[in-house]
């Protein structure tokens, strides 16, 4: 219960050690679904709530886990974890199930989750694992959530499918398509990198 | 890790085995268990996402909620002989509904395409499954692609984005000349293939 | 298992270009990201892609239509398709190391890395999802990997090429990669249209 170490790991993972633009992880995603504010937050879920719970399971099961064996039964863990989040969106939303499509599924393989289990869940105790993991979860989902909310604003015009640029407004459809995706993590990694980590030396 | 000596080795390896073996037992199983436990709500949700397709295919407003598309469905449309529906619009007319499956850039298309009582004009076409391209031919399923066949007269032509106003025309995708062909043949091909399939029964 | 559907080379084609599983699908990009910096390593492990992702793409096909559908295991498909993938990198590695050492040494660390590539599992969701038939997916498995290739090679020159650039403190590594990706994505889509394909 060392409340101390939650406190650091949990800035650090909203920050400094942020999955998506400090350590260039879950990217796949991150271009994939921000074309849309409500994708975006159902797929943040998805993340923070299977990056948690898989470090949670993963750091109980932790001095058990034969060496030869710590890939594929941390894999099996996390891909069991997104299933059931894929099965319960196919139940209760599943028209945002179906516009997410296999993306859902590729959470299995998103780097982060398998990230942190390596490099965190192996290695600490359950509880402040599964707060590395929410909290790795919150640091990718924020940055997902300015980068979508961009995107659909400049793009459809829309926020959470509210219109709320006129007819005024010429769409950049180039922000719903793939290389509006790539252009706006690369400015959002340049804002954040160029002035706010610029003590780090910046050449990561 | 510590010394090999032989008999530890062997324990060693039985146990990564047994450790496998009940891990993915236990995630299996529980995997399975969400499954058979939503499974009734998920076959229910895909059926209501059909009927929503051919409600909107009829030219007919689909209510928000589930339990009010349920209620309008079982009123309003007939299935006949799997091929096609009968649907009675608001007003009391007839439209026929037509499952029709084709031929996209990745894969199959498939569409719901209602017709009048006429089978002259289109009440509406729903692209309901397909796997085009996201940002490209994936805008076969957005509004303002399917709302251009409402009323129209078939059969269509594809004509550059925004010219194709008018019967006989319809608006093509801009970088998605095989995926727009393609719906553009579904429609035509249920206009063409209508008379037959309906037949006597009208 | 559709007999219809587009034909072979289209779908190759397609897969390459304008459906690119890195530029238009946006699959595999964290070991694109890291190990596009050299031409050589990206030729290396673009080539190691191409071969596991053609491989496992026909594998899962056969274990989902012969194995999991019959059995009516269609939930516990993600499971496993990452389990034959992983088994499969992990036969290869084996292979390798016995049959030719300078080839494990010069390979030998991509392998692990190819596990967890989202692009493999993605294609087989794919191919999955568009009922392609066996032939259809192992082509578009093929089509899948060298359009990464392709992608991967082509920013492994540019950024070489970038070496000496005066690039912003702030777009240094991950920030002009993803521009590179973006102009390069935009580049692809202009094939749209070539050869009568989409």
């Amino acid at each position: 219960m060392n409340l101390k170490k939650m406190r650091t790991v949990t800035i650090a993972n909203l920050g400094r050690e942020n999955q998506v633009f400090v350590h260039v992880l879950g990217i796949c995603s991150t271009l994939a679904v921000t074309n849309d504010l409500r994708n975006t937050i159902v797929m943040c879920l998805g993340l923070i709530f299977t990056t948690g719970l898989s470090n949670l399971t993963i750091s109980a099961l932790r001095s058990w886990i034969p060496q030869r064996v710590r890939m594929m039964v941390t894999t099996l863990i996390i891909a069991a974890y997104v299933i059931i989040v894929d099965i319960v969106l196919k139940a209760t939303a599943p028209d945002i199930s179906r516009q997410l499509g296999p993306y859902v599924g590729l959470i299995i393989t998103n780097c982060i989750i398998m990230g942190r289990a390596e490099a965190f869940a192996l290695t600490n105790r359950p509880l402040l694992s599964l707060v590395d993991g929410i909290t790795a979860g919150i640091g990718y989902s924020w940055v997902l959530m300015v980068i979508a909310f961009l995107r659909e604003l400049m793009g459809s015009g829309t926020v959470w499918g509210v219109v709320v640029l006129g007819d005024w407004w010429v769409k950049w459809s180039i922000m719903v398509m793939a290389p509006g995706a790539f252009f706006m993590l690369a400015l959002f990694v340049w804002v954040i990198k160029g002035r706010f980590l610029r003590d780090e030396g910046g050449a990561k | 890790m510590n010394g090999q000596k032989p008999r530890s080795k062997g324990r060693e390896r039985l146990f990564t085995v047994f450790f496998m073996f009940a891990v993915t037992v236990v995630f299996v199983a529980a995997v399975s268990a969400a499954q058979l436990f939503a499974r009734d709500a998920i076959k229910r949700n895909e059926s209501l996402f059909l009927k929503r397709s051919v409600l909107a295919a009829a030219g007919i407003a689909v209510p928000a909620d589930g339990a009010a598309v349920e209620k309008l469905y079982a009123e309003r449309v007939h299935a006949a002989d799997g091929r096609y529906y009968r649907v009675t619009r608001d007003d009391g007319g007839v439209v026929f509904v037509f499952t029709r499956r084709g031929t996209g850039l990745w894969g199959p298309i498939d569409a719901h395409v209602g017709l009048d009582a006429t089978l002259d004009r289109l009440t509406g076409v729903d692209f309901f499954a397909h796997g085009e391209t996201p940002g490209l031919g994936a805008r076969i399923s957005e509004p303002w692609f399917t709302e251009q066949f409402r009323g129209r007269k078939g059969p269509l032509l594809p004509q550059p984005e925004g010219t194709g106003a008018a019967d006989g025309l319809f608006d093509a995708i801009t970088g998605a000349t095989v995926t727009t062909k393609a719906a553009g043949d579904i429609v035509n091909g249920v206009i063409a293939d209508a008379p037959g399939i309906v037949g006597g029964g009208r | 298992m559709s007999g219809q559907g587009p034909g072979l080379f289209t779908i190759f084609f397609a897969a390459v270009f304008t459906g690119n599983i890195l530029l238009t699908l946006y699959l595999g990009m964290c070991s694109f990201l890291a190990v596009s910096r050299q031409v050589r390593t990206a030729i290396g492990l673009g080539a190691a892609v191409v071969f596991v992702m053609t491989a496992t793409s026909a594998i899962n096909w056969l274990v989902y239509y012969y194995l999991l559908l019959p059995f009516d295991l269609d939930h516990l498909k993600y499971i496993v398709f990452i389990i034959v993938v992983a088994a499969f990198v992990q036969l290869v590695e084996m292979v390798i190391e016995r049959v030719s050492e300078p080839l494990y040494q010069a390979l030998g660390i991509f392998l692990p890395l190819i596990t967890v590539n989202c692009a493999i599992l993605g294609a087989a969701l794919f191919m999955i999802i568009r009922h392609y038939s066996l032939a259809q997916s192992v082509v578009y498995g093929a089509g899948s990997g060298v359009g990464w290739l392709v992608a991967i090679v082509a920013m492994a020159g540019i950024r070489e090429r970038l070496k000496n650039a005066r690039i912003p403190k702030g777009l240094d590594g991950a920030g002009i990669a993803l521009i590179i990706a973006g102009i390069m994505a935009m580049a692809f889509m202009g094939f749209a249209g070539m050869l009568g394909l989409n």
